[in-house]
């Protein structure tokens, strides 16, 4: 086995290690602090592998090395084999995984410290085996090997969402989460049934896609049904602000950068597939974009903070979604590397804002910026980054994602709607953010917000880490991302570069305008001509006006839609069949004389079944 | 020479004779030792169980009508390994309820079982319907054995009602069968010339091997005599006469070139359909989880039925992969049941509330079933439902495989809100449970055989392979 495989197999068996430990041995798990210290070693020896693993393929530029072993052979044939593989994918993956993860265990320490010691550890002990399973993931050889695994992080989710068990609408919301995902993923079974079938194996490569011929369309279309279901695609969409009722860190973990992105790693990893199929990707595209539009609207409604970031998450994968759909699988997967940092660390800042005023509403917060300098700096640079504020790294994978879907409308008229949607979306995306900013962090502090104070270092170092990601991780990830796959993609200004940044100053103009009232804003005072003449009566009713008769009742409107057409239909669905299976449950009487009927019946309609077809 | 004619039913002799022997003892031990009669039916049940091991059991029997292929011997594993396991539970539990009948209890389970037993190579009608008879009849009596406990009689009418109207109606097919082919061997049967009778007569047996299935809609004995019956019971119940059932029709349909199989296979179809949705559907109003339980073993016989049509080496290889998972998983849920259900047998999701806190063990055992039952990985109901569904999408199934598959993803809810009942709500009940030995063991077996299976599939795929390679 090379050095390669030796590590991958470490990052994915260290943290199942430590989950068996804990499941197994109940008095460590109690300790709380001993469970929380083996899971976060494990993280750190996850972080130093993918961290090898990346600088290996940083310098070469091609590796490749995969190590299986068979698993299950039936009928003569290999049905599954298990192992890793590591290339320039799933070690860029494995190493973005492990950064947010070892961030999010540390920060989760001081995070849930009030948390009973037993809870504590069952906390560290699933998280793990989330680790575990996202690793198993990113290194899968094979689509069934990821499969498995990706069964097994909706587990994981179910378990962290239901963490705060007590809290009823914890437990509803893990129930949901898992039963919608799950109904999503028969696609991906389905998808599986059909390519082995087609090919006689589970393979994501060029012979592999070559192999299923005509069929490539139908079985991209079935892995695409999972891939809305997991990376919270409209209409499926739904169940992820519902998951916002897990801890915030596991918000951050699975919910922003990791396990939600599984989704659109999926594509990724089975580009050689989506690369053929035209009609899946047309398809792609135009969900990706109206979900990036549409989750962007009900985002901008939303009094939560962690709804707001919810549906922020579900508009960005559409962006990725979208650029996949328009043909380019790196600026789809450049933004998914750049989003799981700049959306981490926004979740992680909401965590630190939420544990110190103990609300999620941004109404119970403000004026936060002065008594925790770095939760607001921090947040402000994911804010900046998330709106693609040039410099950032959002900046220049938004940029990206928007010339690609700009490329493809060139060959395809069709691709001009997504294009549309993202651009809009990447407007409003920027005003629902500084609005944020602005009503937690500046103006009059609310009643909670008084007593706030910074957490510790554990809260404080995986901020700043993620922060400093946010903004570097620009332009060396997208060298090395398109010197890896041999792709042009260098960073020039164009039109469309233009059009997205100016959309981002808008927003951020609408956001000043309409929630600003913090005094002077640094640099605002600089253009203070300009201020005045943005704070003039006449402009400030235009926008008002705007605002509350266009902007807001359009997305009060989205949001109703959101809430009680989607929502409802899926909770309706729920509640019929319930109420269906209660009433046949009146067939089911209790009396034996029914049974024997019941019988009889059955024989009947075999009988004249068989007369039927025989005759 | 009778020696040889018989030595393929080795297996079954060693359960007659144990059977016979334990009756001799029952007689002279008194009245408080009887719990030796317990171990003793284990120790015979293990004894058949290794002979299928270590004996050649190979070749034909009783005239032609029995024959000791691979097929018949994962079938008698199967059939003793889940009495072995129901044995277990029945220990402590029969040596409290009824103390001084624990000898006909495990009497009547041994009959039982030689029933089945006898069905696993059946080539003949006439063996079919005695073996069947065997089987059936003493499980009436073991449904309705807690004499004074209103449901238990109630449940067991409704099964011995029902299954009196099956037999009649199973004999009166095979009637037809023998009628319209002049002949009781099965092979024979198969190759007879199609005719209105033969197919008439195929439905008909079908329906009455339906009832013991628990197919739909001869399925509705399942959830009354599942809550009604002892627990320990309901574990042998719910896996023993089900893949008893499943055997026969193998037996029967795939018999010779498997004409009887084509000429029925859209009905079969038809009833996968319905008992899926009835499986899933009726499952999730209930409370008791004996009854819920009860019914996604409905749903699950729709598989097995799915994997049976398909007719194929591979489907069925998948099908009987498929039930030793069921076996396991099955018998495991059941076993953390009887543990969990109060005295008065309440089994509600309230009992289960807070399991986790009162039992890690029971809780995590659970969780790992209903996982299996739910079809996630790294436990066997994954690659159960995945090698079936492959198998059934290769012969040309597609459409029946997408129903199915979906109409699975209702009862994930059902499974979900038990796990969420253990793990994510207090107890209503204080302190921890005490389960008693037998169980335990019963229960830890199914947990590894259930993961087991998961990690390491191989081995049981390769022995379902070698059996389903002696048909057609």
């Amino acid at each position: 086995m090379t050095t390669a495989a030796t590590l991958g197999l470490v990052a994915v068996l260290g943290p199942l290690v430590v989950a068996l430990l804990l499941a197994v041995n109940g008095p460590v798990r109690r300790t709380g602090v001993g469970a929380g210290a083996l899971s976060v070693l494990a993280a750190i020896a996850n972080l130093v592998a993918a961290l090898m693993l990346a600088n290996s393929w940083w310098g070469e530029h091609e590796l490749v090395d995969s190590t299986e072993w068979v698993w299950l052979i039936a009928n003569g044939e290999t049905i599954a084999t298990v192992g890793v593989t590591i290339d320039g994918i799933s070690a860029s993956m494995l190493a973005v995984v492990a950064v947010v993860a070892l961030c999010v265990q540390v920060f989760s320490w001081s995070y849930l410290s009030d948390e009973p010691k037993a809870d504590f550890g069952r906390y560290y002990m699933w998280q793990s085996l989330f680790l575990f399973s996202m690793n198993a993931l990113v290194l899968a050889p094979n689509l069934l090997q990821l499969f498995m695994a990706w069964e097994l992080v909706g587990v994981c989710s179910y378990l962290l969402i239901g963490y705060w068990y007590t809290k009823p609408s914890a437990a509803k919301a893990a129930v949901k989460a898992f039963w919608m995902t799950k109904l999503a993923d028969m696609g991906l079974m389905i998808g599986l049934i059909i390519q082995y079938r087609v090919t006689g194996g589970f393979g994501f490569h060029e012979a592999d896609a070559v192999a299923l011929g005509a069929s490539v369309g139908v079985v991209t279309f079935c892995y695409f049904i999972a891939v809305m279901g997991k990376s919270a695609q409209f209409p499926l969409h739904i169940w992820l602000p519902d998951a916002m009722e897990g801890p915030t860190p596991v918000s951050a973990l699975l919910h922003a950068a990791t396990m939600v992105a599984a989704g659109v790693y999926l594509m990724v990893r089975g580009w050689p597939l989506f690369d053929l199929a035209e009609d899946t990707r047309l398809f792609m595209a135009l969900i990706g974009g109206t979900t990036a539009i549409f989750a962007a609207s009900v985002a901008i409604v939303q009094t939560d903070i962690k709804k707001v970031l919810a549906y922020s998450t579900s508009s960005q994968l559409g962006y990725m979604v979208a650029a996949l759909g328009a043909g380019d699988m790196i600026a789809g997967y450049y933004h998914l590397t750049t989003h799981a940092f700049f959306k981490a660390l926004l979740f992680l800042a909401a965590g630190s804002v939420i544990h110190a005023v103990h609300s999620n509403e941004l109404s119970n917060m403000g004026g936060l910026a002065k008594k925790m300098p770095l939760t607001a700096g921090t947040f402000i640079i994911g804010t900046l980054a998330l709106t693609g504020t040039p410099g950032f790294a959002g900046f220049f994978s938004k940029d990206l994602v928007l010339e690609a879907l700009l490329h493809g409308a060139e060959r395809n008229p069709v691709l001009w709607i997504p294009l549309a949607c993202c651009l809009i979306a990447a407007g409003l995306t920027s005003y629902y953010m500084f609005k944020v900013v602005f009503l937690a962090f500046f103006g009059e502090p609310s009643e909670a917000a008084g007593h706030a104070h910074e957490g510790g270092i554990a809260l404080s170092a995986p901020l700043v880490l993620l922060a400093v990601l946010s903004i570097g991780a620009g332009i060396p990830v997208m060298g090395a991302l398109t010197s890896q796959w041999g792709h042009e993609a260098h960073f020039h200004v164009s039109p469309i570069g233009l059009a997205g940044t100016s959309a981002m100053l808008l927003g951020l103009g609408a956001a000043v305008q309409l929630h600003y009232r913090g005094g002077s804003l640094p640099g605002v005072a600089a253009l203070a001509p300009v201020g005045n003449i943005a704070r003039s009566e006449a402009v400030d009713k235009a926008w008002r006006v705007a605002y509350k008769q266009g902007l807001r009742t359009l997305a009060a409107g989205v949001s109703w839609f959101d809430r009680y057409v989607i929502d409802g239909l899926v909770n309706l669905s729920g509640v019929a069949l319930l109420l269906g299976a209660g009433r046949l449950r009146a067939v089911q009487t209790g009396k034996g004389g029914d049974y024997v009927y019941a019988v009889l019946l059955g024989v009947i309609v075999l009988a004249a079944w068989t007369a039927v077809v025989s005759a | 020479m009778m020696v040889d004619l018989l030595a393929p039913l080795a297996a079954d002799a060693i359960l007659v004779i144990g059977a016979l022997s334990l009756l001799l003892v029952d007689l002279i031990l008194p009245p408080g030792e009887k719990r030796i009669l317990g171990y003793g039916t284990i120790g015979v049940l293990l004894a058949a169980l290794i002979s299928t091991f270590a004996l050649d059991l190979s070749g034909e029997a009783v005239g032609g009508a029995y024959e000791g292929d691979a097929l018949a011997l994962f079938f008698k594993r199967g059939f003793y390994v889940s009495a072995i396991l129901a044995s277990l539970a029945s220990l402590d539990f029969g040596a409290k309820i009824w103390p001084r009948r624990q000898g006909e209890y495990f009497q009547l389970l041994l009959y039982s079982v030689l029933g089945m037993s006898l069905l696993a190579g059946v080539r003949d009608l006439l063996l079919l319907a005695v073996a069947f008879e065997l089987m059936g009849v003493p499980l009436y009596a073991m449904a309705a054995f807690s004499r004074k406990d209103k449901l238990a009689v109630e449940g067991g009418l409704k099964l011995y009602l029902t299954g009196a109207v099956s037999s009649a109606v199973t004999l009166y097919g095979m009637s037809m069968l023998f009628g319209a082919s002049g002949s009781t061997n099965l092979a024979e049967i198969a190759s007879a010339p199609s005719s209105p009778m033969l197919a008439m007569g195929v439905a008909l047996t079908l329906a009455g091997m339906g009832f013991k299935l628990g197919v739909a809609p001869f399925h509705m004995w399942v959830p009354d005599t599942y809550r009604g019956s002892p627990p320990p019971f309901v574990v042998l119940v719910a896996v023993a006469p089900k893949i008893a059932g499943i055997a026969a029709l193998t037996r029967l349909l795939l018999a010779g070139d498997g004409a009887l199989l084509d000429s029925v296979s859209e009905l079969l179809l038809l009833l996968a359909w319905f008992t899926v949705i009835v499986g899933n559907v009726m499952a999730l109003p209930q409370d008791s989880v004996r009854r819920l339980l009860g019914f996604s073993g409905v749903g699950h016989m729709g598989l097995l039925l799915l994997g049976l049509t398909t007719g194929t080496a591979e489907g069925i290889a998948a099908m009987l992969f498929y039930v030793a998972g069921y076996i396991f998983t099955t018998a495991g849920a059941l076993l953390v049941l009887s543990a969990v259900a109060d005295e008065d047998g309440n089994d509600g999701l309230a009992r289960f509330a807070g399991l986790s806190q009162r039992s890690g063990f029971l809780a995590f055992a659970m969780l790992v079933f209903l996982l299996s039952l739910g079809g996630i990985p790294f436990v066997v109901g994954f690659w159960a439902k995945l090698y079936l569904f492959l198998a059934a999408w290769g012969a040309g199934y597609q459409l029946s495989v997408l129903f199915i598959a979906l109409v699975g993803v209702i009862g994930l809810y059902y499974y979900l809100r038990v796990s969420r009942a253990m793990y994510m709500t207090e107890p209503t009940v204080e302190g921890p449970i005490s389960v008693d030995l037998g169980t335990q063991l019963a229960i830890a077996l199914c947990l590894v055989f259930v993961v087991g299976m998961g990690l390491v599939p191989q081995p049981f795929v390769a022995v379902a392979e070698t059996a389903a390679s002696v048909l057609r």
